[in-house]
């Protein structure tokens, strides 16, 4: 167990008691030693991470405050794999919704969505990729799409918060899809 | 009398086969730790230990219990998946439990921030931090 270096909080400082140039020297080292302990990928739309995802989304993650401060709170060496997963997921999500969709709709039994990766995968992307197809595809062989309805809502960190069609409308989450609002 | 026998073959292979599909029940795990949070959460963001606890039981119930305050502070805690992707916060104060059903599978990072502004820090400069002790069941 050990506190973070990376958590965003508010330490204070002591009192000047030494000289102003001695000081300033040491807030200055104290400053580079910050950013240089803190210093992450420079993730960005252009970013290789990013190749072979689709670009509006990559954008429209990015543009994203909760993803910005969820990268700033996360360990430098895990924020690829984080905006990698946060990007593959939302398409994942708005697959499994339009699935839910057609088979409510038509009563056909649909496929378990595939997931769209980056053409270079962080380590544990796979792992927890798979482990959402696992589960989509269970609930699809379940036969009932409320199970398929009950998975897109879960409150913890799944789908329920994903803007299903941001060209439609930038605000409307799956949740908002799924319960008619 | 081999009838039987293979009969009582075949229902031990399929009370097996039933068991292996269904799978054990996944027991709850509690775990707990403490970092230093906020008590300015109207400048800054969430605070994390960055351990990670996996959640075995897809859709299952992830708590946690707010164990500890120093200085004493209510919290806004959620937890964070590896995806960014967060609970929804919710507010609570020392033996307090916020808790959360329908979770999916996966690593989850607590995060805490106190729920208010207030000094934590004495007569030094801005409001500094507490230490929030937590417990997580997952």
């Amino acid at each position: 167990m050990h506190a973070s270096t990376y958590a965003t909080t508010d330490t204070g400082r002591g009192r000047r008691v030494r000289p102003l140039p001695v000081v300033v020297a040491i807030l200055l080292a104290a400053t580079v030693a910050g950013c240089s302990s803190d210093k992450g990928p420079d993730l960005t739309d252009s970013s290789p991470a990013f190749e072979g995802l689709p670009h509006d989304v990559v954008v429209q993650s990015l543009a994203d405050p909760s993803l910005q401060e969820a990268l700033k709170a996360t360990d430098p060496s895990d924020r690829v794999q984080m905006a990698q997963l946060n990007i593959s997921s939302t398409i994942f999500c708005r697959d499994a919704l339009h699935a839910y969709q057609v088979w409510t709709t038509t009563g056909t039994t649909p496929v378990a969505p595939t997931v769209v990766e980056p053409q270079t995968p962080a380590a544990g992307f796979d792992a927890f990729m798979n482990e959402w197809v696992d589960a989509v595809r269970q609930i699809i062989s379940s036969g009932d799409p409320d199970n398929l309805r009950t998975w897109l809502l879960a409150g913890g960190a799944g789908c329920h918060d994903t803007v299903a069609d941001p060209g439609a409308n930038p605000n409307r989450t799956v949740a908002d899809v799924l319960q008619g609002s | 009398m081999q009838k039987r026998r293979i009969l009582a073959a075949v229902f031990v292979v399929s009370a097996a086969a039933t068991l292996m599909v269904a799978g054990p029940a996944a027991a709850s795990v509690t775990n707990s730790g403490s970092f230093a949070a906020t008590c300015n959460p109207s400048s800054y963001g969430y605070a994390t230990d960055n351990v990670g606890y996996y959640h075995v039981t897809n859709l299952g119930t992830v708590s946690i219990k707010q164990k500890s305050s120093s200085p004493g502070s209510t919290s806004t805690v959620t937890a964070m998946s590896q995806n960014g992707k967060e609970f929804s916060a919710q507010n609570i104060g020392d033996n307090g439990v916020a808790s959360w059903a329908n979770v999916l599978t996966g690593t989850y990072h607590v995060e805490a921030k106190s729920s208010y502004d207030h000094n934590c820090n004495g007569v030094l400069p801005g409001d500094g931090n507490y230490t929030f002790g937590y417990e997580i069941t997952y």
